[in-house]
């Protein structure tokens, strides 16, 4: 996918180059959040995850290629489909197993859930279950950012449905006026929830919700998790540098459905098939063997210890207790 | 408005429908003849209170009626609701011979008629409507709310129970409901009654108006109690701290007849909107108290078998709340009979009124020298009327004698310990 | 004790609490050089700055969900909602972000932050902007809802409510911006939440809120005249909804009577109806009586407007018809 590139307002910021470490820490990242989601996708098979949840396979170059851009003050906001920027930000992973096993263990007691995998001390502020809800939030954790005047950025995942919602345009606008150092990473996956692009948003190239609002904006190749990582860190260096919001566009696709309910057969086979040739995680595997980084065995070793290390926390979450049905409710809301 | 049967003579308390003289959907004037009624003097005509219509007829000839009982539903002409029951007139006719008196009937029934014979199952008893307040109260108090709601128009409020136990406790507030309108437009000048005053007259006419009673009376000579009491007073007064009274003995006197004749410890009580009876446990005596500007009833609770010290003991200490205003929760606890002694007052002997929830009422006259006969020979001595009221629709007669009887047996003759 | 209108109790507890702490900051439409419509913010530009004091677009949900966002990362916001009827432009941020956030965390993020909202009727801005709005949030668990009815109370409430570590939302009311009260300034913070009895009566409890708080008392002035003592209470807080005062006045009294400045269904009067009768309901002498507005939006000219308020003789003649 060829990736456009909006005229940018300020000077480019500089951009840190990637190191060889940095390069095979972001294969096994994306390796670990694919085995995450495929070890959620075999618990909720298990029944051991509750209700719904939201898998991001096909989407860990996004995670994986921001996460190493943000700094531990930084503030984190996402969707419901977070589990992958929560994986890359260093949330543990037998604490997210459990939470979506609903137990005591879990990174929020077990009452949050799949949906809202929370923990502010990794600057993860929190998992918004409604589309748009989150990005006034980040936008405010932006005045944060802005008020304390540390370098900190606020950043906010969401998809591209949000793009039509009027929380979006508000939180844009704002954090534009005020110039705030707000990173706004669009998903752009083609399918809010079960209905393609084109019949709910009159362009596909969501980059142009930025104009409107005189943003600064890139579009990349969200399968490309160092075209992901270059574009966020510029944005990331602009914003701690005073330069305002940027909106980042990544072009992607996820695997599954909406939602475990959800067998998406939507889809035009064909369209499938060739995101599913442009996996990130195969795109990259390929791009370091090429670079000389990866072997194949090695690729495969990668892969096998992270699929064991998931396996083991999601073992491990299992076996937690459930949370006491007598749990203080009044003191999770006004402690 | 109901149209109910009334109460044609003191001792009224059935009648048999003899004769419907209108017909549903006939047009009626104030003052017309509606039923012919047979009670056990003679038979009367009973007339429209209003103008209206008569939309129903309830109970159907032949049926016999308790008084009070609703007979018809009138339409009233204008449709203003009424507040108050129907006031009706009776006018005698020619009456024939009384008919042989017939097999008992049920006790007034409240708010489902007699049954009519041969005529559709009856209506089921209409809820009373009594505010959760004065459900609480009517519990606690054992007050009959099927009785109040006899000669309440719409619901049963606070008001209405405080007023029928003679509660001590003042209405919040001088607006509250008063069978006495607190401003009569005729006068101008009148004072509005205190809400003391206010309750105890709404008390006496629920009281004269729903119980039927009769009366019994006995003189009893108290040189006995006299001459008990020069001799255990002292010791009595040493030990328990209470100088006994007349009272103290005719109390414990009478507690030891209710023992005897449990009969008398009946209370008469709504059951789900149909009319019954109460079995008291215990021997609880309501005392009337005098206080300035009317009276109350604290409970002496539990006197059978109590010695004089204790029964002193506990009417001293029940004059005593009265009087300082600390009326205790158990005072406004249902009594079957209550004392009313005036044997220091001036009047030979008197008829008290039974209050809404007791069965009978004992009160005692000036104690005074009287010539009595005794074995053949007039002698003078000291004693008391004894006037017992007595609630028909429990106790009849003959028990209300009986009782009255060793009454007077035990207070002539005691034994008295203290 | 100082006598100063409502407007100014507010100001004074922005004043004094933002002086106090420089991680309170406010943010609406229009407080900043302007001082806006109501003046409720009038020189906290000035002493503050455009950092601390910040006009925002008009885009509640923007705005709302920002001040989200500076609460669970360290500073303590105050939101100003123009219109209390604006409200229902950012439901979703206060319904599903803000009153939830604590809770979804496990309780690991705290959100302390104040939503003010100046709402009410009476002043002849028709239907779409003389909402109370107090009962909108009312199903709404993890929100602390509070409604001052005097200067006093507007001084006392907002400084609470500032310095609480959960989000409130405070109900102001336009009519009674300009009445004047005695404001203990620099006075002990008050209970943020909790019924307060404001006149003493036997005959009967009336419960009341915001502007309804007056013209209840103004209704016991009447009563009293008639030998009627009226027991007058301010509701204050709406959640979390302490009954127990409620009740035991009840117990006293046997009669209770609500005052709210909303329609009847869905106001906060079915619920204290309804908590009263289940814990004193052998108290009740009279059905509980609530009075409301109409069942209609609040019309604009002023005779119909005058009309559908509750009214002290509206309030008195429904106390009447109970005891």
């Amino acid at each position: 996918m060829k990736a456009k590139t909006a005229k940018p307002q300020r000077a480019t910021a500089k951009v840190r180059p990637l190191t060889d470490k940095d390069r095979l820490d972001l294969f096994r990242m994306m390796v670990r959040i694919r085995e995450f989601e495929e070890e959620v996708q075999r618990s909720y098979l298990e029944g051991l995850v509750h209700g719904t949840t939201h898998l991001c396979q096909g989407q860990e170059a996004v995670s994986a290629g921001t996460g190493i851009v943000f700094r531990e003050d930084d503030y984190i906001g996402y969707t419901y489909r977070g589990h992958g920027i929560c994986i890359a930000r260093g949330m543990d992973a037998e604490a997210a197993f459990a939470e979506l096993f609903g137990r005591e263990t879990g990174v929020c007691g077990g009452v949050g859930g799949s949906m809202h995998l929370t923990d502010i001390d990794k600057g993860l502020i929190g998992a918004f279950g409604i589309v748009g809800g989150g990005l006034p939030v980040s936008v405010g954790a932006g005045v944060t950012a802005q008020l304390n005047g540390r370098g900190q950025i606020s950043a906010t995942f969401f998809g591209d449905g949000a793009t039509n919602i009027g929380a979006f345009h508000e939180a844009m606008n704002i954090a534009q006026v005020w110039k705030l150092p707000v990173l706004f990473i669009c998903e752009n996956n083609l399918y809010g929830e079960f209905t393609r692009i084109n019949h709910t948003t009159p362009y596909e190239d969501l980059i142009k919700r930025a104009k409107g609002y005189e943003m600064a904006a890139v579009q990349v190749d969200g399968n490309d998790v160092e075209a992901v990582y270059a574009a966020t860190a510029e944005a990331a260096g602009r914003a701690r540098a005073g330069g305002g919001p940027t909106f980042i566009e990544c072009m992607t696709y996820r695997h599954r459905g909406h939602s475990r309910t959800d067998p998406a057969k939507y889809r035009d086979p064909k369209e499938v098939e060739a995101w599913l040739a442009r996996d990130p995680i195969k795109l990259y595997e390929a791009a370091l063997i090429k670079r000389k980084l990866l072997t194949k065995q090695k690729a495969e070793a990668i892969i096998a210890e992270e699929r064991a290390a998931m396996r083991a926390a999601s073992e491990r979450a299992a076996a937690a207790p459930w949370p006491d049905a007598g749990i203080d409710f009044q003191a999770l809301t006004f402690a | 408005m109901d149209f109910l049967v009334p109460k044609l003579s003191a001792t009224m308390e059935q009648a048999k429908v003899l004769r419907w003289l209108k017909q549903p959907g006939d047009k009626i004037r104030s003052g017309e003849a509606l039923v012919e009624l047979e009670t056990d003097k003679a038979a009367m005509e009973v007339e429209s209170p209003v103008d209206g219509v008569l939309e129903e007829i309830l109970v159907g000839e032949g049926a016999d009626v308790a008084v009070g009982a609703k007979l018809a539903e009138i339409g009233e002409a204008g449709g203003s609701a009424t507040t108050a029951p129907v006031e009706t007139k009776p006018r005698p006719t020619a009456a024939p011979a009384p008919p042989p008196v017939k097999a008992p009937v049920a006790p007034p029934a409240r708010p489902a008629p007699a049954v009519p014979p041969r005529a559709a199952p009856p209506p089921p008893a209409a809820r009373i409507l009594a505010s959760p307040l004065a459900r609480r109260l009517a519990r606690e108090r054992g007050v009959d709310l099927a009785v109040l709601a006899r000669t309440k128009t719409g619901r049963i409020r606070k008001a209405d129970v405080l007023a029928a136990t003679g509660a001590a406790r003042a209405p919040a507030s001088a607006t509250r409901p008063s069978p006495v309108p607190a401003h009569p437009a005729t006068d101008a000048a009148a004072e509005p009654l205190t809400p003391m005053r206010a309750r105890i007259a709404e008390t006496v006419t629920l009281s004269r108006q729903t119980i039927p009673a009769f009366t019994l009376d006995r003189f009893v000579s108290t040189e006995a109690v006299a001459r008990a009491r020069a001799e255990l007073g002292p010791a009595v007064e040493r030990d328990a701290g209470v100088k006994l009274t007349l009272t103290d003995f005719l109390l414990q006197a009478l507690a030891d007849a209710l023992g005897q004749n449990p009969v008398m410890l009946q209370r008469f009580a709504d059951a789900s909107g149909r009319p019954g009876s109460v079995r008291h446990g215990q021997v609880d005596i309501g005392l009337v108290v005098a206080v300035e500007g009317g009276m109350m009833i604290p409970v002496l609770p539990d006197l059978g078998g109590r010695s004089l010290a204790e029964v002193g003991v506990a009417r001293r200490d029940a004059v005593q709340r009265v009087r300082s205003g600390r009326l205790v929760a158990g005072d406004g606890a249902p009594v079957p009979i209550a004392l009313s002694n005036l044997s220091r007052g001036g009047a030979d002997r008197f008829e008290a009124i039974i209050g809404p929830g007791q069965s009978s009422v004992l009160a005692v006259g000036r104690e005074h020298e009287a010539v009595v006969a005794r074995g053949g020979m007039p002698v003078v001595t000291t004693g008391v009327h004894l006037t017992l009221s007595v609630d028909h629709r429990l106790i009849d007669g003959v028990v209300g004698a009986t009782f009255l009887g060793q009454l007077a047996d035990r207070i002539e003759f005691g034994p008295w310990q203290s | 004790m100082q006598e100063i209108t409502y407007r100014e109790a507010i100001l004074a507890a922005l004043q004094e609490e933002m002086r106090r702490d420089d991680k309170i900051l406010i943010m609406g439409e229009d407080i900043g050089p302007s001082g806006g419509p109501f003046k409720t913010c009038q020189g906290l530009y000035e002493e503050f700055g455009p950092a601390r004091v910040r006009d925002t677009p008009i885009a509640e949900t923007g705005f709302v969900g920002a001040a989200l966002g500076l609460a669970i990362t360290g500073y303590r916001p105050i939101a100003e909602i123009m219109f209390a009827d604006f409200l229902g432009v950012c439901f979703d941020q206060i319904v599903n972000s803000i009153a939830k956030h604590r809770f979804m965390s496990g309780g690991k993020v705290k959100a302390p932050l104040v939503i003010r909202a100046i709402g009410g009727a009476g002043l002849r801005f028709g239907a779409q902007h003389s909402q109370t709005g107090e009962s909108w949030l009312l199903s709404v668990p993890g929100l602390t809802i509070v409604c001052p009815s005097s200067p006093n109370e507007a001084y006392g409430m907002l400084r609470a409510a500032i310095r609480a570590d959960n989000p409130v939302i405070v109900f102001e009311h336009k009519a009674l911006l300009s009445t004047k009260g005695p404001v203990d300034i620099g006075g002990p913070i008050p209970p943020l939440t909790g019924p307060r009895v404001l006149r003493p009566g036997s005959d009967a409890t009336v419960v009341a809120s915001l502007a309804m708080v007056g013209r209840a008392l103004e209704a016991a002035e009447l009563l009293a005249k008639d030998g009627i003592e009226a027991e007058v209470i301010d509701i204050r807080s709406l959640r979390p909804m302490d009954t127990g005062p409620i009740a035991e006045s009840v117990r006293k009294t046997n009669i209770l009577v609500t005052v709210e400045e909303q329609a009847q269904i869905g106001g906060w009067g079915g619920e204290v109806a309804a908590q009263v009768t289940e814990s004193a309901f052998d108290y009740l002498d009279a059905p509980p009586a609530r009075v409301t507005l109409p069942d209609y939006p609040v019309p604009y000219s002023p005779p119909l407007e005058d009309a559908a308020i509750p009214s002290p003789e509206r309030i008195a003649a429904t106390v009447k018809s109970l005891v």
